[in-house]
């Protein structure tokens, strides 16, 4: 039955505000919070009620979705003095879609169980801020099954959404999606930097490269979009949040006594990034960290 | 068996990819003339267009065209001395180079060819991607267009041809494609190892994983073609290593940087190594 909800979400940045909006046109009543009061009172102009932290949020909601920062910012809306777990009434389920690790979904899952709150694990594992207004997200959630299939009709309205298992094992999905855009999109841009400094053109080297077995989305999105427009795209995370990522993937590994020799040093390559280009730039600009340190300078080197 | 003195196409080498050149230039051509140097020819090539020649000499005097797809510069260089050395004979007129070898090499081989009255032209053949059974693309400098007897030859090397425009482009766009098929490979090998070891079947990861920002082309076809352990897989693996090889020489000639280059070869070699100790 698609009965309307009041969901709350808490972290209202490039993809919590997207997805609180939608879930307002769709019928449900939102609620949002967020650390930063601006970010809080902007959404409110656009019909999501503001709450004062976690803990109220949670005693207004039956459905709770949180979009934040990391681990830390998890652990701190769920366990925190006014969060989530000190709240009078908790919520029915809680949803977390940040990027976050395996180990404290289970952590938050546990907590919240205790506290009689179910928790589902999940992620967008692709197509951005954009694909996120669109509805056009891929989504994918895990842990109670029946949970899952009673709040649906809700998630599908962010975008399409899978059930993937057991708890935990969607951020292992998203974990390994974002090892992958890390690498790959870093790669690309050692590699068609190289290009640049064999005197190739750049545009037509990434059209040639895109037809072949190198191709990736990231090379059409991010390289593709660079070529045709000169910015990469909008709402992308920045070289911080990317290294972030490759320590997750980097700690997950070393969980699992897993071989993996690319999570570390891709970790510190985007810090590498980061001082060099500013950590919030977002990360496909690695391009222009090796075109900086080429030895050809006939193109700019900086953007 | 063509009669003797018909003139053809000649193909150079003798691993898999020159006997598919073999096979999918004979079609167009009244004869191909296939010369082994290495002696390494793994199956006879079939249908009665297709000629062994025993000696370079032999392919060289029966060819107006020829094309050479040898595993490495050294290989080329060798054949090539032979093949000079028989100018008289004044065939070929024209030479399509599709071997492995750096820009830098073909420019330094086609000034010899030149002397021989050879047109050396570069190009590389690369896997296209997306799903569905293997198809190719052949990156060719411009200078191919200008000679109307390569022209039946090209249509029949690839599914798609590219111009690449200066000579050399075309070894050049075929050494970045190499890089970028590594590094994918070895972090796609990765990436489903460790969603496997963290509870996700594998085809379920790829599945996902490939509607998601982190899909590409070595994913897409591990969905259909997932890559195995054993000799097949060893050879892949070594190919895949020296072709990250020979971009990163390509990188240290222009001084530039190839980190992931580098971390693909060493995660390349210890995928095979655990192979190799799980074997033994």
């Amino acid at each position: 039955m698609n009965s309307r909800l009041t969901v709350g979400v808490i972290g209202l940045g490039g993809m919590g505000r997207p997805m609180a909006q939608r879930l307002a046109a769709a019928g449900h009543a939102v609620c949002g919070y967020d650390i930063s009061a601006d970010a809080s009172a902007s959404a409110a102009r656009e019909g999501i009620e503001p709450m004062a932290d976690p803990a109220a949020l949670a005693a207004r909601c039956e459905l709770v979705i949180a979009m934040v920062w990391d681990d830390h910012a998890l652990r701190d809306i769920v366990n925190g003095a006014r969060g989530i777990a000190a709240s009078s009434r908790l919520p029915q389920c809680v949803v977390d879609l940040s990027t976050t690790s395996v180990a404290v979904a289970h952590e938050v899952g546990t907590t919240l169980s205790a506290r009689g709150s179910a928790f589902l694990d999940g992620a967008v594992i692709g197509g951005g801020v954009a694909a996120v207004k669109a509805g056009k997200s891929p989504i994918v959630l895990a842990g109670d099954r029946m949970l899952f299939d009673r709040y649906l009709h809700a998630f599908s309205v962010l975008g399409n959404c899978s059930y993937v298992g057991a708890l935990g094992a969607a951020k292992a999905i998203k974990i390994v999606n974002n090892l992958l855009v890390g690498v790959v999109t870093a790669a690309n841009a050692e590699a068609l930097s190289l290009g640049v400094a064999l005197g190739l053109d750049l545009g037509q080297l990434v059209g040639w490269l895109r037809l072949t077995l190198g191709g990736s989305r990231v090379l059409d999105s991010y390289m593709g979009r660079y070529v045709d427009e000169g910015g990469y795209g909008e709402g992308l995370i920045g070289h911080r949040l990317m290294a972030k990522d490759m320590q997750l993937a980097a700690e997950l590994a070393e969980s699992l006594d897993c071989p993996a020799v690319f999570p570390r040093p891709a970790r510190e390559m985007y810090l590498a990034f980061g001082r060099s280009l500013g950590a919030d730039r977002p990360f496909p600009s690695a391009f222009e960290f090796f075109r900086g340190n080429a030895r050809d300078t006939s193109v700019p080197q900086r953007a | 068996m063509p009669p003797d003195g018909q003139r053809g196409a000649g193909v150079l080498g003798g691993g898999a990819g020159a006997v598919a050149i073999a096979r999918r230039v004979a079609s167009r051509v009244e004869s191909v003339h296939l010369f082994d140097p290495f002696n390494r020819m793994l199956a006879m090539p079939d249908g009665d267009r297709i000629c062994v020649s025993a000696s370079a000499e032999e392919m060289w005097s029966r060819s107006d065209v020829a094309i050479s797809h040898l595993e490495d510069e050294a290989q080329l260089r060798t054949v090539l001395g032979e093949c000079w050395n028989q100018r008289a004979s004044g065939h070929p007129s024209t030479l399509l180079e599709l071997s492995p070898i750096s820009a830098s090499a073909q420019a330094e081989l086609s000034a010899r060819c030149r002397d021989a009255n050879v047109a050396l032209i570069g190009g590389r053949v690369a896997a296209l991607g997306g799903e569905g059974a293997a198809r190719s693309v052949l990156f060719v400098d411009d200078a191919a267009l200008s000679q109307p007897e390569l022209a039946p030859l090209l249509d029949a090397l690839a599914d798609e041809v590219v111009p690449t425009g200066a000579a050399g482009n075309a070894k050049k766009v075929g050494m970045l494609v190499d890089l970028l098929v590594g590094v994918n490979t070895a972090i796609v090998d990765e990436a489903i190892v460790l969603g496997t070891r963290s509870g996700i079947d594998a085809a379920t990861l790829v599945r996902l994983v490939g509607t998601g920002s982190g899909a590409n082309a070595v994913l897409a076809r591990a969905r259909t073609a997932p890559r195995g352990e054993g000799a097949h897989a060893d050879e892949e693996c070594a190919s895949l290593r020296r072709g990250l090889a020979r971009a990163s020489a390509m990188a240290s000639q222009v001084d530039h940087s190839m980190f992931f280059g580098s971390l693909a070869i060493s995660s390349l070699l210890g995928r095979h190594n655990a192979h190799a100790r799980r074997r033994t």
